[in-house]
């Protein structure tokens, strides 16, 4: 009995002791910060693809003068100029600018110049035109999780909707995989450079988004059409968690990985410098430490489903929840906050208006629409107002266009949820709005240094539009992407194989028209 | 029975004194306008139009000044109070299954009350032609007014008979287009066989027809010529098909969709059949819609075809007639025939024009005064009027903006 006692004792002593011994140096998990690597899950191991296509010859300066520049930076020059050189813009404000030598120089008086569109919800390239069975790439439904595809590996570049886009002032997409998943895959941001590759379309240096989806879709594709889980919204919180539990696990294994590996690194260091003394010349033994070799320490089993997650928990992949409900987004704003990830934008988002201080708040964006409303329980409350109410609260909206047809005039949508917020009476001036569609979503994807406004240093991404693009009536006239012309009406464009022999995006010029 | 129903809508009794919109520009959707002008409107009818009138004594008078007025809005191809959440099957009573349901009146499951009734209203829509969903055969479409009120059913109009030779009713004739036009020659045959032969058919010493009693006998008007057929084709092959089907059997069609039409543009014209088309839409969404293009409405407009223009009835009701119009118009369609063809042209294409669809004396006084050019999404419907009555703008919509406009 006392024996039994005593050994209870002993070890719940023995338990406290590792209790309370000095804990061994945790990473920090909770930091949004890298691992002590780099990347420990880089790109080319997992793909073999180099990272980025060759950077293509700069084209030749392009000196725009005369038109208004609406820059989204805050700044509107009437009769101003906007200078790209090396693809970059090199100077923009009033005045006519000097043309450096070589410099094509364009006439654009009476024209507005903006910066080259963004959309953050796009299909094209996974979900293509002409519908078809054998070209829908977008959705994995084989499994509620599936992180680890990527829409880049399903995007056929010879989808015609994307020059029809480039005719629009498109020039830079992120394509999401559908929202059948409630973690759909990894996004790809494409600037609108057709190319016979995804790959050598990638956005230089754009982070990955990951796709994530609440409510309604989930449910109906693996409930209602498959009776399996989630079938409720229960069921998809109870997805995510499990998901995010599980990456966190992950991570800690590749964070010891990391740990032991670099003690590893460090024994074989101090070995090597300080190599072990000869034996005793009177030959005593000496104790020693264990032989055997010094064996690097192996590596956790690789899961690409979690390496997303985990790059999720990093920050280095941004979250763009599919999102509709208020009660929703703020059930995963508090889940990200508990499995320590940021929601970087809501997607659809038709009820942000109902909890926009949060979203101010907490940083978080949202992309919608101007007027979808009523097609399906959770999109009943959206209202035209939305977006600018969530601007009013000082978060970021955006206008996105999840439509091949919408995504040619997403400054029309940008319009009209202008008016619809300046009749509630909130103050937003036209750069505001015009940030919806070009600086906003540069923040969204992570691009925000590189494009967005008509600023120097930033990509030459422009379009020339014939009238104020707030109007029905207004089309682009020209579009630059890294300086180069990439469509203008009735002249220069881009034409996918599919589209030979059909009429496209550029090949007629029509008279601007308007009320008389 | 169209006759009667139209006796129906003739009755609008109005208590209301007269009212004059004054100093509005004035477009009137004939393709006409004045630059300033007044409308006086008195028991729900246009009494008057002009550049200098007078407005009546103790007519109420509305300022137009700086602003537009246009005849309200016909929204072709509408589903609004057919179904209110689309993926809710519940709430969606836009098709009765079956490849051919000619008899099939959607007006029957109208619901006036439909938020989406109200929100359309504020646009400017002012008339709905409900539309049938469904195959090859798809049923009767009726025009109502926008009102929102239960009276808006009693005096609906039958106007159309819906179907399609492509898409869905190819896949329900056997899966070809070959089997959509047999089955609706077979359907067509039998209407009229039936007709000749009814008392035979009472006394069941008739053979077996393609379709029940009830459905031929709602194909009458149609195989007659009478009722416009109004068929989804947007493949060249497919709207020749139907020409060449409207002239074997003498119907009266129309081009829903019309992607590829204006390839056919010179033989619409001459045939005088009416196209129904989306402007905003002209990209090749499918391999039926190929030659798709975006100038598709001025070419059509430009070869003389009459010319329907449509919103998109899914996410959105058919909001967005008049930007899709604005479309139409930055892709070289003159502004004025943009406007006929969400007003005039449809009241002509459905046979209500006596009624609807211009500002001309005699006619119902459905109008809308915009802020400013109707087309552009930055304007708003200001006043809009359905048989002369001041309609509510409030929806849904507003409501929740007001509420969660102060709500932190």
């Amino acid at each position: 009995m006392n024996n039994h006692r005593s050994l209870a004792l002993l070890a719940t002593a023995l338990a406290l002791a590792c209790a309370t011994q000095p804990p061994p140096p945790a990473p920090p998990v909770l930091a949004a910060k890298p691992l002590a690597r780099p990347d420990p899950f880089p790109v080319a191991f997992v793909t073999n693809e180099p990272s980025d296509a060759a950077p293509a010859p700069a084209p030749p300066p392009v000196l725009l003068r005369g038109g208004t520049v609406l820059t989204a930076a805050g700044r509107t020059f009437e009769r101003g100029h906007l200078l790209i050189v090396d693809g970059k813009i090199a100077s923009v404000g009033e005045g006519p600018g000097t043309p450096p030598t070589g410099a094509r120089v364009v006439d654009v008086s009476g024209r507005f110049l903006t910066p080259g569109l963004i959309d953050t919800h796009s299909h094209m390239g996974v979900y293509p035109l002409p519908g078809s069975e054998g070209n829908s790439d977008g959705n994995e439904v084989g499994n509620p999780n599936t992180a680890g595809v990527w829409a880049e590996h399903g995007f056929w570049p010879q989808d015609p909707a994307l020059p029809r886009a480039v005719a629009g002032g498109i020039t830079t997409i992120q394509v999401l995989p559908g929202s059948a998943n409630l973690i759909g895959g990894r996004s790809f941001t494409a600037k609108l450079k057709l190319k016979g590759s995804a790959r050598e379309m990638r956005f230089p240096g754009a982070p990955q988004g990951l796709k994530m989806a609440c409510g309604e879709n989930p449910k109906r594709v693996y409930g209602a059409h498959r009776n399996g889980l989630p079938s409720t919204r229960m069921g998809n919180v109870h997805g995510y968690r499990k998901a995010f539990q599980d990456a966190l696990d992950y991570r800690r294994r590749w964070q010891k990985y990391d740990r032991d590996l670099s003690l590893w690194k460090d024994k074989l260091a101090r070995e090597q410098t300080q190599p072990s003394a000869a034996p005793a010349a009177d030959g005593a033994k000496k104790p020693e430490e264990p032989p055997g070799p010094f064996d690097p320490p192996d590596p956790p089993a690789r899961d690409l489903e979690l390496e997303t997650l985990a790059k999720v928990l990093d920050g280095t992949i941004l979250v763009h929840n599919h999102c509709y409900r208020a009660d929703e987004m703020n059930l995963m704003l508090d889940l990200a906050k508990q499995y320590h990830f940021k929601i970087r934008s809501f997607h659809h988002a038709l009820e942000a208006y109902k909890l926009r201080q949060r979203l101010a708040a907490e940083g978080v964006a949202v992309s919608t629409w101007a007027d979808w409303w009523g097609f399906k329980m959770e999109s009943l409350d959206g209202i035209p107002e939305n977006a600018p109410l969530v601007a009013a609260a000082g978060a970021r909206a955006i206008i996105h266009s999840d439509s091949e047809s919408e995504v040619r005039h997403l400054n029309q949508e940008a319009a009209k949820a202008l008016a619809a917020g300046r009749r509630l009476g909130l103050a937003l001036d036209d750069n505001e709005a015009l940030r919806w569609i070009t600086a906003n979503p540069a923040w969204a994807l992570g691009v925000e240094e590189q494009t967005g406004t008509l600023t120097v240093g930033k990509m030459g991404d422009v379009v020339v539009w014939d009238r104020h693009p707030f109007s029905v009536y207004a089309k682009a006239a020209q579009v630059y992407i890294d300086g180069e012309l990439m469509f203008e009406r009735g002249g220069t464009h881009q034409v996918t194989d599919f589209e030979l022999t059909l009429p496209n995006a550029g090949a007629t010029a029509q008279t601007p028209g308007a009320m008389p | 029975m169209i006759a009667h129903l139209l006796a129906l809508a003739l009755l609008t009794p109005s208590a209301e004194p007269p009212l004059a919109i004054v100093g509005a520009r004035v477009e009137r959707g004939d393709g006409t306008g004045l630059a300033v002008g007044t409308v006086v409107v008195d028991q729900g009818r246009i009494v008057d139009v002009g550049a200098a009138l007078t407005p009546p004594p103790g007519a109420l008078i509305i300022d137009g000044r700086a602003k537009v007025l246009t005849p309200g809005l016909i929204a072709s191809g509408s589903q609004v109070g057919l179904l209110e959440v689309d993926l809710e099957g519940s709430t969606v009573d836009a098709a009765l299954e079956g490849a051919a349901v000619p008899a099939f009146r959607a007006i029957d499951g109208y619901n006036p009350r439909s938020w989406h009734v109200a929100v359309d209203r504020a646009q400017g829509v002012t008339r709905q032609v409900l539309t049938p969903r469904g195959a090859l055969v798809r049923g009767q479409g009726f025009v109502v007014d926008s009102t929102g009120e239960p009276t808006s059913v009693t005096r609906g109009v039958r106007v159309a008979m819906f179907g399609a030779v492509a898409g869905d009713a190819r896949d329900a004739a056997g899966g070809s287009r070959g089997g959509a036009l047999l089955r609706l020659r077979e359907i067509l045959d039998d209407t009229r066989f039936y007709r000749a032969n009814k008392s035979a058919y009472d006394r069941a010493q008739t053979r077996a027809l393609a379709l029940p009693r009830v459905h031929l006998e709602a194909l009458f008007d149609v195989a007659e010529g009478r009722l416009p057929f109004v068929v989804d084709a947007n493949r060249e092959s497919d709207v020749r098909a139907l020409l060449a089907l409207a002239a074997e059997e003498r119907l009266r069609v129309v081009v829903n969709g019309g992607a590829e039409a204006w390839l056919a543009a010179d033989e619409l014209a001459a045939r005088k059949v009416p196209v129904i088309l989306q402007p905003s839409s002209m990209e090749p969404w499918s391999f039926d819609a190929l030659h798709a293009r975006d100038d598709a409405a001025a070419l059509l407009d430009a070869a003389g075809v009459p010319l329907v223009i449509a919103s998109s009835t899914t996410a959105d009701g058919t909001t967005r007639l008049r930007q899709e119009a604005g479309v139409a118009v930055a892709y070289g369609l003159p502004w004025r025939k943009a406007l006929m063809a969400i007003t005039l042209t449809p009241a002509r294409v459905f046979g209500v024009d006596a009624q609807l669809g211009s500002i001309a004396k005699g006619k119902r006084a459905d109008l809308v005064l915009w802020s400013g050019d109707p087309f552009e999404v930055t304007s708003a419907a200001e006043l809009v009027l359905i048989d002369g009555r001041r309609q509510d703008l409030r929806t849904r919509h507003t409501a929740l903006a007001e509420r969660y406009r102060e709500r932190r």
